[in-house]
């Protein structure tokens, strides 16, 4: 059906990273600029914000109303700034790379650093004088008592409080509403004018019903907002091309103001005026949601009518559609999520992980693979830029070998990207959850690693964080924690001199792990109902399946599906600290190390001073996640299942599933370096694995590591997980490519949901880190995204290097 | 290069050779060994009292698996042999030294059909091997270093006449089989050597042939087991180029001895 | 506040030139403090110049237009107990915005921030890099309250010595810690 894939895989060849300068011009000059653009906080959007709310304070207007003029007003009033010769019109803020700032949520958390901001040292970001005073005296005062947080202190002030302790959960509601997939394809086809016809209609239909006729009256207010700027970026496009002499940019100017005069208000009918309307959507959701992990989906699927028409039409060329993507790629990554310095430590590096996904099954279930895949792949093997998050769905049955080493190559060519996903697995755990087979076969990436049938799933993937080293220390240590004070946190569950069996042990686990787990949901829940009070989202609504047809937002649960999820960090470090409790202090066969838990305890305390065979014996003899030995495999499996279990009867305010994951972002090596020794003979401060990958550094051989991950029960982790696996570089030769690409599909016959790579040597990431202009644009993947190298915080760039290097042709492992 | 796709290799512990610069020191002798690594040793005493070390600073090499544990770890990593078209090979040591033991282990992966590759030195028993497994081997590396039997003899510990036999009796089975040469500065790769080589391989008509480069790292794993490394072999790689002329010398060579008809 | 008491009587120009030298006098104070290894009594000096401030400085008292707010910031050792009170304060003849310094600890607080003592509060406030969290888990600080408050004091703070012209601070200040 695809008829063209080898007709333009050939002309693809023909770009490579070599040649961009001279095949691709405009790409390779956009790429250059990327590259030297500092990120600077863009205070416009909180500016109009802030200054409509303050003005409609007591003008008792319907919060969702209210809040869609806020939205609005931004989005008619905020700069049309044109930065470089980028085909598409729309920028997520004023700034080249910007980053926006969200009173509602976490902004007011630059207020000490108004004043150097600037010039810290970890990832500065520019803030004029001017901007700082507008902020302290304008923005911020209005929101002392309104932000999100202090909302939810009102109410819950104890399950707050825990939250601010940050080592025992934390609930990204405090930051964030997105983590979901839009549906960009309803707005291609219906076009914003659809959209709003559609919301007036049903604003008429359903006058008497207040909340309906509130939410659709709302979303006609944020459609305008969007037909607002679109019109706005045309009308100043137009004006440029005017004054530009430049025949090739005045060209672009009037390319761009045509297709933002009829995009995304109509329905596209090019390519072009397709990625430039999905991109001024996108814009738009970041408007009123913050800058995180709000996807633009399965690309090679949504935008594949509009490619296909007109490349047989032999009216788009090869070079013309990557030039458009490419420069789709470049207005993705022209935002960043403002840090303040605290939370660098722990934050520090991530971009805003808008994820893109290519490849698959269809919604029948066939091949999914198509001409447009292969060009998002090449512009992904040329530009290897931070954002997008670039993923590949893979379906070993029905997905081409061809497309499964067209992947491969592209990673061992750029080093990090694309992921890859394991459709079997994913599909199978979605549909457990709840979803259809054809919407689950339609699943989208979502931020770094999660999974949802893109446009019908709320996701709100990154509610929970659970830390698991913080369970573990309460399970050894009578349920007190180190920042909670001398009594049990929630229950007393046992001294470590209590436990006569490894299963007395493991149900005081279970035990602080279901406390935690409740205690988590009740803040997010609270959190979630807050939104509902002061954040409804009526523009995201309108771009979504489900809210149109109920009349009811998002955030109340207007979605088809409206699961939430939980991700948890030190999972390796704990699963190896258990497998080590029952295998010394639980196994009276073992002959070589025997030591009572309280010993143990007491030895983890002390940081293994004093103990330097027992750390040694926990080091290199011990059980192992990661390898295959029986009781890591059965404590790895186990673990999974309790994580799902104690999720899995919850609901979350919308009615939703819990949805259970393992990624980790940068967390793990932060908060691996604020925290003590562990049972697996992990010293304290020292970074915990990421994701679900087994511990750096132990002994073990690459399929055996694959193998541990793989034989994981997918339908525990519907959310997905990150595995993060290092080659060293290799030859990108045929031979390799396949091997490369035959351990992955090896993998996921075996059952592994997700795993990414960084084909990278611990001697480059030393040098890297110890000499950071030697490598200034080092692109490597992190816990579930791309990163800077250079932009990530110690802690990080040491987890990267100390990550287990394995040799490709041979599977071994390489210690460092 | 142990043979197509993603492959597990077994290495077997004992070799009737002692090549001086052999990369797999530790597989020469027939029994367990220790490798010392002293920077990681703390002194805890346990090697003293005669229990195991758990730091990294005694590493044993060799361990004994029964035939019916080896498979099954070997079947472990069936689904990337499936994917890649790889399988299993056995190395050394001499793997054909161990006819009796992998009659035990072979016959179970063929049952699965599992690819089978062997490395070996060349001197073994024919008549054994052709008996039991031989006709399960899909692919045989067969290492050719030097012709000169006297030299053979006083290097390697053994006369090549039946490494040679040997070579020439694979050929006529229905088997793949590789010859490959390791480029050991002036041991074998000089031109007498590789003339010889040449005719040898000339004869049999095989024109293809595979190359191994010197590894020094086995003059650290020498130390780490308390012997002696070899002075007169270089401590570090030889130079690509240097490879690579030999290697053309080689070609060269080769095309231009006629083969026998 | 007996130094202001005792300014009571003086004319308004007077007043001004005095709370000046009171200034000067602590920024001095300021500088042997940070000089010195303790740290104990930065935070009271600091507050108490911030509530001058505000009285001679009509920019820096923008920073408060109508701003009810009270701190605690105290130690576990228990040798530092200071309250910031934020509030019209009667000041140079007339209700202004201002605050009031005592060494007491007072009740109902907006915002609480214990620390371990005088460094961690030090590094904390003023340090060029802050690490709260790092600061929270070793349980060198803690907070209860709300935070936006918290946020917004830091950065009052932070204007201090340079209106003061104490140049360098927190190059100084991190050669303590």
């Amino acid at each position: 059906m695809y008829d063209k894939i080898d007709e333009i895989r050939d002309k693809l060849k023909g770009y490579t990273p070599g040649n961009m300068k001279e095949s691709l011009p405009l790409l390779d000059s956009l790429l250059e600029l990327h590259h030297t653009a500092k990120a600077a906080v863009d205070i416009e959007r909180a500016r109009y914000m802030t200054a409509h709310l303050k003005q409609t304070e007591d003008q008792n207007i319907p919060m969702p109303v209210r809040r869609a003029q806020a939205v609005s007003s931004y989005l008619s009033r905020r700069k049309v700034c044109f930065h470089d010769h980028n085909m598409l019109g729309g920028a997520t803020t004023g700034k080249v790379l910007g980053a926006p700032l969200y009173p509602e949520f976490f902004g007011l958390g630059i207020w000490p650093e108004l004043g150097n901001i600037s010039t810290r040292t970890e990832n500065p970001q520019l803030l004029d004088k001017k901007d700082a005073d507008i902020l302290n005296f304008e923005v911020f005062p209005y929101w002392m008592e309104k932000s999100i947080s202090e909302e939810v202190r009102k109410v819950d002030p104890y399950r707050q409080s825990l939250l601010e302790k940050m080592i025992i959960y934390t609930v990204s509601k405090a930051a964030t509403i997105s983590h979901t997939t839009p549906c960009y394809e309803l707005v291609l086809q219906k076009g914003i004018n659809g959209i709003l016809e559609e919301a007036t209609q049903k604003q008429a239909e359903y006058g008497e019903d207040e909340e309906k006729s509130d939410f659709y009256h709302s979303v006609r207010i944020a459609m305008e907002g969007i037909l607002d700027y679109a019109a706005n970026i045309a009308r100043e496009a137009a004006q440029k091309a005017d004054q530009e002499t430049d025949p090739k940019r005045k060209e672009n100017f009037q390319r761009i103001a045509r297709i933002c005069e009829k995009v995304p208000a109509h329905p596209a009918e090019t390519y072009h005026e397709a990625v430039n309307a999905l991109w001024i959507c996108q814009v738009a959701v970041f408007a009123e949601n913050s800058n995180m992990a709000i996807n633009p989906g399965r690309l090679d699927q949504i935008l594949y009518p509009y490619f296909i028409r007109e490349y047989k039409a032999g009216k788009l060329s090869v070079e013309d559609a990557l030039n458009i993507t490419g420069c789709l790629w470049f207005k993705i990554a022209d935002n960043v999520n403002l840090v303040p310095e605290a939370a660098e430590r722990l934050f520090g590096g991530a971009g805003a992980v808008p994820a893109v996904t290519l490849g698959g099954v269809d919604r029948d279930g066939n091949d999914a693979v198509n001409e447009l895949t292969y060009l998002l792949l090449k512009i992904t093997e040329l530009l290897p830029i931070r954002d997008p998050n670039v993923n590949a769905r893979f379906h070993p049955e029905k997905n081409p070998v061809a497309y499964r080493n067209e992947v491969s190559r592209v990673i061992l060519t750029n080093k990090a990207i694309p992921a890859f996903f394991n459709d079997v697995e994913n599909i199978n755990t979605l549909v457990n959850q709840g979803e259809t087979l054809e919407h689950a076969r339609d699943y989208a990436v979502i931020g770094c690693v999660e999974l949802g049938s893109q446009g019908r799933d709320y996701s709100a993937s990154s509610s929970i964080f659970m830390m698991m080293y913080t369970i573990l220390y309460m399970a050894l240590h009578n349920g007190r924690t180190k920042v909670t004070g001398d009594a049990p946190l929630w229950k007393a569950t046992g001294n470590p001199e209590d436990f006569t069996t490894f299963e007395q042990f493991w149900d005081a686990y279970g035990e602080q792990t279901r406390l935690m787990a409740e205690n988590a949901v009740a803040l997010n829940n609270t959190y979630g109902e807050k939104h509902q009070e002061f954040l409804p989202t009526p523009l995201l609504s309108a771009l979504f399946k489900g809210p149109m047809d109920k009349g009811r937002d998002l955030i109340r649960g207007g979605a088809v599906y409206n699961s939430s999820g939980v991700t948890h960090i030190g999972f390796p470090d704990v699963c190896d600290s258990i497998c080590a409790i029952k295998d010394i202090c639980f196994n009276e066969s073992n002959s070589e190390m025997c030591l009572s838990l309280t010993e143990l305890v007491r030895a983890v305390d002390n940081n293994f001073k004093g103990y330097e065979l027992l750390e040694a014996y926990l080091k290199n003899t011990a059980p192992k996640y990661g390898t295959d030995h029986p009781v890591a495999v059965e404590i790895s499996q186990r673990l999974i299942k309790l994580g799902y279990e104690v999720f899995n009867g919850q609901k979350n305010y919308r009615g939703g599933n819990y949805r259970v994951a393992y990624w980790t972002m940068t967390n793990h090596a932060g908060y691996g370096s604020v925290t003590g020794a562990l049972p697996s003979g992990r010293k304290a401060n020292v970074p915990f694995s990421s994701g679900i990958t087994p511990v750096s550094q132990i002994d073990t051989q690459l399929t055996a590591s694959l193998d541990a991950v793989a034989a994981l029960n997918s339908e525990h982790t519907p959310g997905a997980y990150a595995l993060n696996m290092k080659y060293s570089p290799v030859e990108c030769s045929r031979e390799n490519v396949d091997r490369f690409g035959s351990i992955v599909q090896a993998y996921m016959n075996n059952g592994g949901q997700q795993v990414q790579f960084n084909i990278q040597d611990y001697e480059t990431l030393t040098e890297a880190r110890d000499y950071p202009d030697r490598h200034p644009h080092l692109l490597v993947r992190v816990s579930g995204y791309s990163a800077y190298f250079n932009t990530l915080n110690k802690a990080m760039k040491d987890e990267l290097i100390m990550r287990s290097q394995y040799n490709l042709p041979s599977g071994k492992f390489v210690p460092l | 290069m142990d043979g197509p796709g993603i492959r597990t290799t077994v290495f077997f512990k004992g070799c009737p050779l002692s090549c001086p610069w052999c990369h797999n020191p530790e597989s020469q002798a027939y029994f367990a060994e220790t490798l010392f690594f002293p920077d990681a040793c703390i002194r805890c005493g346990n090697c003293d009292q005669g229990k195991a070390c758990h730091t990294l600073a005694r590493r044993i090499i060799g361990k004994p698996y029964p035939p019916e544990q080896l498979v099954k770890i070997l079947l472990q990593d069936r689904s990337y042999y499936e994917t890649s078209g790889g399988g299993v090979t056995f190395s050394g040591g001499e793997a054909l030294g161990f006819t009796g033991y992998l009659s035990r282990v072979i016959p179970a992966l063929k049952d699965e059909k599992i690819h089978i590759a062997v490395q070996t030195c060349g001197y073994f028993d024919y008549n054994q091997l052709s008996s039991t497994i031989l006709p399960m081997i899909d692919l045989i590396y067969f290492d050719l270093k030097i012709m000169d039997d006297e030299i053979h003899t006083r290097l390697l510990g053994k006369s090549n006449r039946i490494i040679l036999e040997n070579f020439s009796r694979l050929l006529e089975q229905d088997i793949d089989v590789r010859p490959r040469i390791p480029l050991i500065p002036h041991l074998v790769a000089n031109s007498k050597n590789l003339d010889a080589l040449a005719v040898f391989l000339s004869k049999h008509r095989v024109k293809q042939c595979e190359f191994l480069y010197y590894n020094p790292g086995a003059r650290e794993k020498l130390i780490r087991l308390n012997r002696e490394p070899v002075d007169d072999l270089p401590e570090k790689p030889v130079p690509m180029a240097e490879n690579n002329a030999w290697i053309d010398y080689f070609k060269q060579k080769i095309k231009k001895t006629p083969g026998r008809g | 506040m007996d130094f202001l008491k005792s300014l009571e009587g003086y004319s308004e120009k007077l007043q001004k030139t005095m709370i000046k030298n009171r200034l000067k006098k602590l920024k001095a104070e300021i500088e042997t403090e940070v000089a010195g290894e303790a740290l104990d009594k930065l935070l009271f000096l600091l507050l108490k110049a911030m509530g001058l401030l505000f009285l001679v400085d009509k920019e820096y008292r923008k920073n408060i237009k109508d701003f009810n707010a009270t701190y605690v910031i105290c130690s576990r050792d228990k040798k530092i107990d200071v309250s910031a009170i934020f509030k019209k304060v009667h000041g140079l003849f007339s209700e202004k915005d201002g605050m009031e310094v005592r060494d007491v600890i007072v009740e109902n607080p907006t915002t609480t921030v214990t620390f371990r003592d005088g460094k961690a509060m030090a590094e904390f406030l003023l340090s060029g890099n802050p690490d709260v969290i790092a600061g929270m888990l070793d349980n060198q600080l803690s907070v209860s309250g709300n935070l936006n408050y918290l946020f917004k004091f830091v950065y009052l703070l932070w204007l201090i010595p340079e209106l003061l012209g104490i140049n360098d601070f927190k190059e100084r200040l991190s050669h303590q810690s």
